[in-house]
């Protein structure tokens, strides 16, 4: 997973500037009024995550979408290049039900599932990222391909759910549990609770269009893709048999432990653990407002072409 | 130069921001495997307008299908035959405390029926035990399997002339 997603990263830089080292030996002189020098971008939209699940029968693919909300500020030494500094926050959500119906399919439809809560799965990233940019003004318009590398703390949430054989009820049931972030330390008895989060090195590369409506302000819209690094997996995966947690041995026991009718505690001899890999990939689609506060060099002529 | 420092501290500034999420962590608690070790079991209701003393005899070393007869000696305080004094228009609940002592209520089997008998209070002090058992002097008697008092909400309630 680590390998492909480093060669999509650098398939997706190559389709961004490939057509473009072209395009930037034919410039035309449309150039826009204060475009040069600083501009600040603010941008909010769609994000997207996919997962995999390494399930008994194959390995089934989801999604978890969620939105993006970005920081930049950019600085054009010329008419083309520039370096910019972002700050984005990614936040995307997963129903349990949703999460389960991917599992499903990568164990072959052979079990029910119980989770433990309905509550959303998150996946949060916020990052900090610098880089290199090119710009390319058409009349009022603008395309500005970018590519960074930066520093960023993601967060899973916990889940965890319980799973149930559809051709032998009666067979003990399994609980399952996933926690990014955490391991398994020798010496300690349990490290449930542990942080549920690590940081990371991220890179992106995005394409912008931008729009300048007057001297400064433009409207601007973006995709992009931001690919987080990991040396290990980080997701450990936590098995237990279950047992019915009523078992009464008298009438005063059967009444009173009626509500654990349908209840379940563990067999914590039956522990086992597994290990797998947060989402590494995030997929944004973006639109928002920016300011160009650069003065516009070209007033002098110093860039226009004699 | 001016530019580029400027630069630089915005830089700076934006990535102390972006390290804040990783210095905060979220606690998770940690699943438990809690041994049960006391219930609710049942809520006595006195709905009359005497004082009245429940008394529930534990299963005795007998077969199950004669199980539940009242002892030929009460002794309230031993614990086993359980003695519940419940004032008028009162309740009580029981909750059995796993310490070890097996009260009435835990000396019944899964498939028997629990049983208890409601004196009126004035009696149960002034007329002998051997005597009050020997005539029946009881107010009601009632019997649940698991099933009835579940289905009775785990409630048993005593009217006159039910």
């Amino acid at each position: 997973m680590k390998n492909v997603s480093t060669i999509v990263f650098l398939l997706s830089l190559l389709a961004v500037f490939a057509p473009l080292s072209a395009v930037g030996q034919s410039q035309s002189e449309n150039l826009q009024a204060y475009a040069y020098g600083s501009a600040i971008d603010l941008q909010g939209g769609f994000a997207a995550v996919p997962f995999i699940i390494k399930g008994e029968a194959r390995t089934a693919s989801g999604i978890s979408t969620g939105g993006e909300s970005l920081m930049r500020y950019s600085y054009y030494f010329g008419r083309h290049f520039g370096i910019f500094a972002s700050f984005s926050t990614d936040w995307t959500n997963l129903m349990g039900s949703d999460f389960l119906r991917t599992v499903n399919r990568a164990d072959g439809q052979k079990y029910k599932y119980d989770p433990n809560s309905y509550d959303y799965m998150n996946v949060n990233l916020a990052a900090f990222i610098v880089g290199a940019g090119y710009r390319y003004d058409f009349g009022q318009w603008s395309l500005r391909p970018r590519i960074g590398i930066g520093y960023g703390s993601y967060y899973m949430d916990a889940f965890s759910y319980n799973r149930f054989r559809r051709d032998d009820p009666n067979n003990k049931p399994v609980h399952i549990e996933y926690e990014a972030g955490s391991k398994d330390y020798d010496y300690l008895v349990s490290t449930k609770g542990e942080i549920n989060g690590q940081s990371s090195f991220v890179g992106f590369a995005g394409v912008q269009i931008t729009y300048t409506i007057r001297r400064h302000f433009y409207f601007s819209a973006e995709v992009g893709f931001k690919c987080i690094a990991r040396s290990e997996p980080n997701v450990i995966i936590r098995e237990y048999d279950l047992e019915s947690a009523y078992n009464p041995e008298n009438w005063s026991e059967a009444v009173g432990l009626n509500a654990y009718r349908d209840s379940f505690t563990y067999d914590r001899d039956t522990y086992r653990t597994s290990y797998s890999s947060v989402p590494a990939t995030m997929f944004n689609v973006n639109i928002g407002i920016g300011w160009n506060i650069g003065k516009n060099r070209n007033v002098t002529g110093k860039y226009l072409k004699k | 130069m001016k530019r580029i420092y400027s630069f630089a501290a915005f830089v700076a500034v934006l990535f102390s921001v972006a390290l804040l999420p990783s210095a905060c962590s979220s606690q998770i608690d940690p699943v438990t495997n809690p041994q049960v070790t006391e219930y609710y079991l049942m809520t006595l209701y006195n709905n009359s307008s005497i004082s009245t003393v429940w008394v529930f005899p534990e299963h005795g070393d007998v077969p199950c299908d004669v199980a539940g007869a009242l002892p030929d000696v009460l002794d309230e305080e031993d614990g086993a035959t359980v003695v519940c004094r419940i004032a008028p228009k009162r309740s009580v609940n029981i909750v059995i405390h796993d310490d070890g002592n097996d009260s009435a209520f835990e000396t019944y089997h899964i498939d028997d029926s629990l049983p208890v008998y409601v004196f009126a209070e004035e009696d149960f002090d002034s007329i002998p035990w051997s005597q009050l058992k020997a005539e029946k002097k009881w107010l009601a008697k009632y019997s649940f399997t698991v099933e009835e008092m579940i289905e009775a909400d785990q409630w048993i309630e005593y009217r006159p002339n039910s």
